[in-house]
């Protein structure tokens, strides 16, 4: 999962900006949006999965909470009291019993299982330059994988990205836990990228 | 529904006698992806469209709601998956309290009345689906089929279609349903109405189907889809 930030200000402490946030400590999630709606959405979420696991004494599954959100969100559309929410989720976990998962939960109430999705500005253009590598091949390893992503990225937004530009997130099979890559490991996935081509 | 600022409906008459919210919703389910329903002499066919690209997980679209009843719907999806929640809660109630599996139209006609109580309640909108319920109750042992509207009214159908194309696939299914069909041909017959609506070709990744006989209700594999598209 790879997000791309944007800093306007030179004043701003760069690192307490960001998208990528710790749902649970194994399912992750990239907000696309308005930053204070994206806020709401992100700590409704952390309760959700923390109750679910306070009363139910086992961990919320990514397709559970992502169900729950979407439910949520369509209360929004449905009910008068509340608008919707200006903001997209992308939710990452990986299960141990069906393996990597993709929710993208909009305002909608709409939820979907994806095995590749982009989000945001320029997403028509990340979905096409997904879906043309999808259909030639979609068993992918760890390092093609992460190196997909910022291709998808770069080739949407039209620019060569530096490390200090983007945040990757991951979760994988040997390591379930939801972490974010350092600058180094994306420097390295960046390069790889530039010598291939 | 719920302590709001919001005692008020929100669907109200217009000069004319008409409630334009529920038209609106209508239309909403005009515009959906085309499903189909058919009643078989030995059970009930569902079958719909269900497009997605390379990039999306498979996600079903017809539902079962207890061991003899299942659904389809044309609309918005957001909206059905509350109702289908809502649908199996009912179910599962019912047989808590009588120790029986819900007859059909005892769960068309509650969760009709939900559909309904969104039109009325305040500060509510009304559901954006149409739902096509079948059924198997085993008392008479006989197929059923039904379907819900925005308004909260139901119909019991022989056969019919929701969605794009609604008008045309009625006429169509009209012309090719009679009283004698079995469940193989209600499949053959639902398939080819389908593919009226359909401006694709149709495959088994890109249509649904689910059957409910004495046996219960069932969603197809895309195996069976296949073989059965195969037989078109």
């Amino acid at each position: 999962m790879i997000l791309n930030v944007c800093l306007q200000d030179k004043l701003v402490v760069a690192n307490s900006v960001t998208s990528v946030h710790t749902l649970t400590p194994n399912i992750g999630a990239v907000m696309v949006g308005m930053i204070p709606d994206s806020k709401f959405q992100v700590k409704r979420a952390q309760l959700e999965a923390a109750k679910w696991k306070y009363q139910n004494g086992c961990d919320m599954t990514a397709d559970q909470l992502a169900r729950r959100m979407a439910d949520i969100n369509q209360f929004y559309t449905q009910n008068a009291e509340m608008r919707s929410l200006g903001c997209a989720m992308l939710m990452i976990a990986y299960d141990e019993e069906t393996g990597p998962q993709i929710y993208r939960i909009d305002p909608a109430g709409y939820f979907r299982g994806m095995r590749a999705v982009g989000l945001g500005v320029k997403q028509q253009a990340a979905n096409s330059f997904l879906e043309k590598k999808f259909k030639k091949k979609s068993d992918f390893t760890y390092d093609e994988t992460v190196q997909l992503a910022l291709e998808c990225l770069q080739s949407a937004l039209g620019v060569d990205l530096k490390s200090g530009e983007v945040e990757v997130a991951v979760v994988t099979k040997s390591d379930t836990s939801f972490r974010k890559l350092a600058d180094e490991a994306v420097d390295f996935h960046l390069n790889a990228i530039a010598e291939r081509d | 529904m719920g302590d709001s600022h919001y005692g008020f409906s929100l669907t109200t008459f217009s000069p004319s006698g008409k409630l334009m919210q529920i038209e609106y919703a209508l239309n909403a389910v005009k515009n959906g992806q085309p499903s189909v329903g058919l009643r078989a002499k030995d059970g009930v066919v569902l079958a719909t469209e269900n497009k997605s690209s390379a990039l999306h997980e498979d996600q079903p679209k017809v539902e079962k709601i207890s061991k003899h009843i299942g659904c389809v719907y044309s609309g918005m999806g957001p909206d059905y998956r509350i109702l289908v929640k809502r649908a199996r809660k009912i179910a599962a109630e019912y047989e808590l309290m009588y120790g029986e599996e819900i007859p059909t139209t005892q769960l068309v006609t509650k969760l009709a009345a939900v559909m309904q109580e969104y039109t009325q309640s305040g500060g509510v909108r009304p559901f954006g689906v149409s739902l096509l319920i079948a059924g198997w109750d085993d008392e008479p042992g006989r197929p059923l089929l039904f379907q819900c509207d925005p308004s909260g009214a139901y119909f019991a159908w022989k056969a019919t279609a929701l969605g794009k194309n609604d008008v045309n696939a009625k006429t169509f299914l009209e012309k090719r349903f009679s009283e004698n069909l079995e469940l193989d041909d209600g499949i053959h017959t639902a398939l080819l109405t389908l593919r009226e609506s359909f401006d694709v070709g149709m495959t088994e990744d890109n249509v649904e189907i689910g059957i409910c006989n004495k046996n219960g209700f069932q969603r197809l594999t895309k195996q069976q889809i296949k073989d059965h598209l195969g037989a078109l």
